[in-house]
């Protein structure tokens, strides 16, 4: 693989999942609002939150060296996922270089950041909130894990450039069709919103998590949140259904950010008509869909 | 200087060690001698295993030997194996001194009674790992079982410590006993206690009789499993791990339940010949790990006690190394590449076990000597008194949950690899790939369960509120230092996986009794980082973290010039409690509170016995029922000897009231006596 091509993918992984972030929660939040017969703000509303934030005056209230540099980590992190998924070709930027279970941990180490930046903030609601947030990340992760594992028993490497590749030339099978449907149930969970976002419960929590931050760091753990958005349905269309595929890398990007935006449409139709579940039936919910999807492993075992 | 003289060197300086300790009264001083003497000896080790490591050099020498009596020597032997157990000897021993230099100040019991057997114990296992002679094998053993019985002890005033140490030294003595029992099979059959004869032994006897050598084979499986702690055998580790004072505690949990690794790595695979019975062992090898994986490490995340926390991680811990030892043996003819990775997984797991393991129980060591307590529920925001002890904590949690960069992923990517690889391996029966697959996912969820219980540990001890005010004695600098080499290691390991990979697929062919694909064939390596190859030409995994570090430091020096950039005011404010005044005690997040849905998840109740995390709290209580005839037979006052008093004492009565008649009474018996007697001298006549 030529140097230019990783470079210049790379920079386009990073573009869609950290630049184009905003703009895709801005139409989230239009088409939440036109479901609940809400004017709504602009599209790019979200750009002006986060330019705003930046220049917000830092709180601190504590002098916990972590509670500084946590929630930078976390917007590190979600670049570096990002350049393990393919969007311009087949292949991911980074696809020499790690594979599924680097890729698991990566997200892993995003939720780190956040429940350190939370607790390093020693407020109750924020030690609530971490605590729901590890163990949705604890119940949701088997379930992405298990669908990659599905992909790499059937393509019979880690890489997920191979798993892609071998996805696209032989077509869905039994298990591989198990697999995508899990990791959709799943979806929800991953990226954190109604009626998953039980870590962040405005009305009970008030914000959870993020109660403490404020200014630049408030904005950077926002930002991390748009980005895992459009960075796990990026995970569900271009490794989970990679067609439509062609050999123009600009038009390739293109159908994905088509692909996303009505992904982004189906969860925030999601969001708009549900509650909220509790952490408990969250985890119920998670954990049986994870010991379900186990079957795709058998599946893929029969080479079904 | 020859190779080995090092080895004779460092057995000097802690005999040394071992005598002045003894004699020394004065805390600081013994410590001091210790760290010294400690420090010198692990050097001398640690050149020692490395110089055998790299060159894949093996050594061998007898000392003595015991023949007239017995046909066994005193013969040593180090061969990669044993070298890498020794640097991971080396490394830890050293650590744990330096803590334990200042550490036991904060006792009131006298330091003789911990700092010769902590030489005793680096001098045994020490011991353990080089001899080449099934004898002395048992002999250190049983010696090291010993002296970490008087440690576990050392709190004499502790009931708990007490109880746990009679439970320990009953199960590790039972298993022992087993371990002399397959000896002794052993030894009838090739009549020396040589390693290299036992092994030509077991190769015939695995022909002749295949049922003997199950049961060999299983009674040293059910020796060595006890004592490294795999459930459901390892019951008494969680007890008896947290009671003796912290250094020792790391020491156990770094490389004491190591060294029963060592034992089964040692007779799995180059003491026993590669056969059918290889898979069948192999396999339940895996089982054994999954189950303590799985139960040791949910019942961990129910813990509040952070010594006890980590010896149910421990437990867990155990149980990679044995999947990845497991996996590796089941497929040893069927795929070596595949075998090779699990294998240099299992093992490089086990090094990075014992850097990070005894790494976090020095972290407990430290709260308890700033606190008196390691109750999660009763210290917070340490890390604003000890911000060295919270940074190297999170090291190790980072490595422990096995997060990219830190040592813990590099061997968690090969156990999981090589285990979900095997799926593809169609020579297998179809379940027992499936269960290797759920065996990998069961560990790659786990790693996030343990990374959950290590935040916890980590979020409530050194976040949030610090709750009172200790005293401002400074930790000493030796007890930073210790904890910062380890976490050195960690991260050293981390980002540079292919020097560390070598030495153990040194450790590993030079012990195999088969030969295995070469290095160059499984791993792909430059200094970057690893291409994992299961087959010969196909590159399946990958794993380069330099690269990794490039992109992660060119993103963040954006993020923060960024930061920087906004040029924002900085205000410290009170903490926002939702508009209500609080105290910070009153809305303090204990330990207890975290992920407690999640522990009602896993919490159950079967019939009396309650289960947290799917381990019992509280044992079943076994009443055995006595029919009532038992104990009257074994009461023989009460059938036989009462009743035969009874009638002697009556009798004698008897005679006695005879005796005591009145005279006239007698007169006549005389009267009548007479009498008799005239008629028989008459009739004589």
């Amino acid at each position: 693989m030529k140097l230019e091509f990783t470079v210049a993918s790379a920079f386009v992984n990073l573009f869609i999942v950290l630049i184009l972030s905003p703009l895709f929660d801005g139409l989230t939040r239009k088409v939440r609002a036109l479901i609940q017969s809400r004017v709504g703000p602009p599209p790019l509303q979200s750009y002006y939150d986060i330019l705003k934030l930046m220049g917000k005056e830092d709180l601190k209230s504590t002098i916990n060296p972590l509670f500084r540099l946590s929630p930078y980590m976390s917007v590190v992190s979600i670049a570096m996922a990002s350049l393990l998924i393919p969007i311009g070709s087949l292949t991911p930027p980074l696809n020499f270089w790690g594979d599924i279970f680097l890729f698991i941990y990566v997200i892993t180490v995003v939720g780190i950041a956040i429940i350190i930046t939370a607790s390093a903030s020693e407020n109750p609601f924020a030690y609530i909130g971490a605590s729901r947030k590890m163990m949705l990340h604890l119940s949701v992760e088997p379930i992405l894990a298990i669908a990659l594992i599905t992909g790499a028993i059937n393509a019979g490497s880690f890489k997920i450039g191979d798993i892609v590749k071998w996805y696209y030339t032989n077509g869905p099978n039994v298990s591989m069709v198990l697999a995508t449907v899990c990791v959709f149930f799943s979806l929800q969970a991953l990226i954190g919103k109604i009626p998953f976002d039980i870590s962040e419960a405005e009305q009970e929590l008030a914000e959870g998590v993020l109660i403490e931050l404020s200014g630049p760091k408030y904005a950077c753990v926002k930002w991390t949140n748009m980005s895992r958005q459009v960075l796990f349905c990026l995970v569900f269309t271009q490794i989970f259904i990679p067609w439509p595929f062609t050999d123009y890398f600009l038009i390739n990007v293109i159908i994905s950010l088509l692909k996303i935006t009505v992904l982004l449409f189906i969860s925030s139709l999601i969001e708009a008509l549900n509650p909220r579940l509790r952490i408990d039936q969250a985890l119920k919910y998670n954990l049986t869909l994870a010991l379900f999807s186990l079957t795709s492993v058998f599946l893929a075992l029969l080479r079904l | 200087m020859k190779t080995l003289d090092y080895l004779y060197i460092s057995f000097v300086l802690m005999t040394l060690g071992v005598v002045f300790t003894s004699t020394i009264k004065n805390r600081s001083l013994s410590g001091l001698i210790t760290f010294l003497f400690t420090a010198g000896a692990s050097f001398a080790l640690s050149y020692f295993s490395l110089n055998i490591l790299v060159g894949n050099k093996i050594v061998e020498k007898e000392l003595f030997s015991l023949k007239p009596l017995l046909n066994s020597s005193l013969a040593l032997r180090v061969d990669g194996l044993s070298a890498l157990f020794l640097l991971i000897i080396a490394v830890v021993s050293l650590c744990v001194s330096m803590f334990s230099w200042k550490y036991l100040t904060k006792y009131r019991q006298p330091c003789q009674r911990f700092y010769p057997f902590l030489f005793a114990l680096f001098m045994t296992s020490t011991g353990f790992v080089c001899v080449k002679d099934l004898f002395f094998f048992i002999v250190f053993w049983e010696l090291m079982t010993l002296i970490s019985w008087f440690l576990v002890v050392f709190d004499r005033e502790n009931t708990n410590a007490l109880k746990a140490g009679l439970q320990y030294f009953i199960v590790t003595h039972a298993a022992t006993g087993f371990l002399i029992l397959a000896a002794v099979v052993i030894y009838s059959i090739s009549n020396t206690f040589d390693f290299s004869e036992v092994k030509e032994s077991f190769y015939n006897l695995s022909y002749t009789n295949p049922l003997l050598t199950n049961f060999l084979v299983c009674c040293i499986f059910i020796a060595f499993i006890t004592k490294a702690g795999v459930l459901p055998f390892g019951f008494w580790l969680p007890n008896t791990y947290p009671q003796p004072p912290a250094p020792a505690s790391s020491f156990f949990g770094g490389v004491m339940s190591k060294l029963a690794v060592y034992a089964i790595f040692r007779f799995f695979c180059s003491l026993m010949p590669i056969s059918s019975y290889t898979q069948l062992w192999g396999f339940i090898l895996a089982i054994v790990g999954s189950f303590s994986i799985f139960i040791g490490t949910t019942a961990a995340l129910t813990q509040e006690e952070a010594k006890k926390l980590m010896s149910f991680h421990a437990i867990g811990q155990v149980g990679y190394i044995l999947l990845g030892l497991g996996v590796g043996l089941y497929f040893i003819n069927i795929n070596p590449f595949l075998s090779t990775v699990a294998l240099i997984g299992g093992l490089l797991h086990l090094f990075n076990n014992s850097i990070y393991k005894s790494l976090l129980f020095l972290n407990a060591g430290s709260i308890f000597y700033k606190t008196y307590t390691t109750d999660l529920n009763k210290v917070s925001g340490l890390i604003t008194l000890m911000p060295t002890v919270a940074m190297t904590a999170l090291v190790g949690s980072l490595s422990i949950a096995g997060v990219p960069l830190f040592n813990g992923f590099v061997s968690k990517l090969l156990i999981f690899e090589s285990s979900v690889w095997s799926a593809r391996q169609t020579e297998a029966f179809f379940l027992v790939r499936g269960f290797f697959v759920v065996f990998g996912i069961i560990s790659l969820f786990i790693s996030a369960v343990t990374l959950a219980s290590f935040l916890k540990f980590i979020n409530s001890v050194f976040m949030g509120k610090l709750k009172k005010m200790y005293s401002n004695e400074k930790i000493h600098w030796s007890m930073n230092l210790s904890q910062l080499i380890l976490a050195l290691v960690c991260i050293l390991v981390g980002i540079f996986p292919s020097i560390f990979l070598g030495l153990v697929y040194n450790a590993i062919s030079s012990s195999l009794t088969t030969q295995l694909p070469s290095f160059r064939d499984v791993f792909f390596t430059d200094f970057s980082g690893i291409n994992i190859f299961f087959c010969s030409n196909c590159s399946a995994g990958a794993w380069f973290p330099l690269f990794i570090i490039i992109p992660l430091v060119i993103l963040s020096v954006l993020i923060f010039s960024f930061e920087k950039y906004a040029k924002v005011s900085k205000r410290e404010v009170l903490t926002w409690y939702g508009g209500k005044e609080h105290l910070p005690e009153d809305v303090i997040y204990t330990g207890h509170s975290f992920y407690q849905p999640f522990k009602d998840l896993v919490s159950f109740k079967i019939k009396d016995i309650q289960f947290k995390g799917f381990y019992p709290v509280n044992t079943p209580s076994f009443k055995i029922v006595i029919p009532n005839w038992l104990p009257k037979i074994f009461d023989f006052d009460k059938w036989l000897y009462s009743p035969l008093t009874r009638k002697i004492e009556k009798l004698l009565l008897l005679f006695n009231k005879i005796y005591e008649s009145i005279t006239k009474r007698y007169i006549l018996w005389l009267i009548m006596g007479s009498i008799v007697i005239l008629f028989f001298l008459l009739n004589l006549e």
